[in-house]
């Protein structure tokens, strides 16, 4: 029986990304937003939810944390079910955390607070999931690299969830670990958003722009990451 | 040439490094093949490429560099070529988590490559 891992679906990523230098298909506006919207749940996904107790732990991942915040106004939430921070709402909304924090107190905005920091719920975010999702027939190289993506999210949705079986191997809870598959990501997000910018109608443009332009500057914010991963490796 | 690590050339057996250091190879021997034509020359647009090549090459690895080689009969252009195919057929384990960005650029380079080759005299 073989298994699907992390590793074989980021090598199927890298190498639809890599064909997308090949071809001049012309990109439409819902297949960029599709591919936009993915990315950033396989971003969020990657990252997970924030860390707590240990101090060493919550600062480290705090700098992963950062780089999904920065992503420019997220098309859509990444699942029903997240929250999000004031600052993560602000990014999604394009607007400063200030500006979030004043909607809660003036009650525009529903949120709880648990005495340190707000918690908005994914679905209470105005434009929340009106994105259509990639055609998972479709043939288009950006769309069946935002299938693979959508899989990895999935599957990175799965593993957090599962109890591991090997003490001491969790990689997806180890920020030394997922930084590299992030920067992997990243760099499929580059790739994509340089053919998006190349292949769809200009004035529909400054969305892939401003991803890449964020993709390469989150790479350059992951720092050095070049360390050999569990999550890039095939068992 | 100091502070190498890694010093071959492009000519050397396959099978005797990896992908990733014949890649590097590749790109260091065109831009020494663009070094070399543009003559000592400081205003050259062939320097141009030259360090964006170096930048390339180091943001891969910057330990590699390729060694002067008398029998190297490959054209720059077919080292950049060459060094391409090979980025694409890196294993994910063996290259830089950024190496798609990396041969994105050297991608993007090549056709600007060709044109300052061009505009030469």
């Amino acid at each position: 029986m073989s298994t699907t891992t992390i590793a074989d679906l980021l090598d199927r990523a890298e190498s639809l990304a890599r064909s997308l230098r090949a071809t001049d298909a012309g990109t439409t506006t819902d297949q960029w937003r599709a591919f936009d919207s993915t990315a950033y749940r396989l971003l969020h996904e990657l990252v997970g939810p924030e860390r707590v107790g240990n101090h060493d732990q919550a600062i480290s991942h705090a700098r992963l944390g950062r780089v999904v915040n920065d992503y420019p106004s997220p098309l859509t939430t990444p699942t029903p079910q997240a929250t999000y921070n004031a600052q993560q709402a602000a990014s999604h909304l394009g607007v400063s955390p200030a500006a979030v924090i004043a909607q809660i107190r003036r009650q525009w905005l529903p949120a709880t607070y648990d005495g340190r920091r707000y918690s908005i719920k994914a679905t209470d975010l105005p434009g929340a999931g009106d994105v259509q999702q990639a055609d998972p027939v479709s043939t288009h190289p950006v769309d069946r690299l935002s299938c693979t993506l959508g899989a990895l999210a999935d599957m990175a949705v799965a593993e957090r969830s599962r109890t591991t079986t090997i003490p001491g191997f969790d990689p997806l809870r180890d920020d030394t670990q997922v930084a590299p598959v992030m920067a992997r990501v990243l760099a499929i997000t580059v790739a994509a958003a340089r053919h998006g910018l190349a292949n769809i109608s200009l004035q529909n443009a400054d969305r892939p722009l401003a991803i890449a332009q964020y993709a390469e500057h989150a790479l350059d914010a992951l720092g050095d990451v070049d360390r050999p991963t569990q999550l890039n490796s095939n068992p | 040439m100091t502070d190498q690590q890694h010093c071959t050339s492009a000519n050397q057996p396959a099978a005797e490094v990896n992908t990733l250091t014949r890649a590097c190879v590749h790109i260091d021997a065109a831009a020494r093949q663009l070094e070399t034509a543009a003559r000592g020359d400081a205003f050259s647009p062939l320097l141009v490429p030259v360090g964006q090549l170096a930048l390339i090459r180091g943001g891969i690895d910057p330990t590699i560099r390729a060694t002067a080689d008398p029998n190297d009969h490959l054209e720059f252009i077919a080292h950049v070529d060459h060094a391409l195919s090979l980025l694409d057929s890196v294993p994910a384990s063996e290259g830089p988590p950024d190496l798609l960005v990396w041969t994105l650029r050297l991608h993007d380079l090549r056709d600007d490559l060709q044109a300052a080759w061009a505009q030469q005299p």
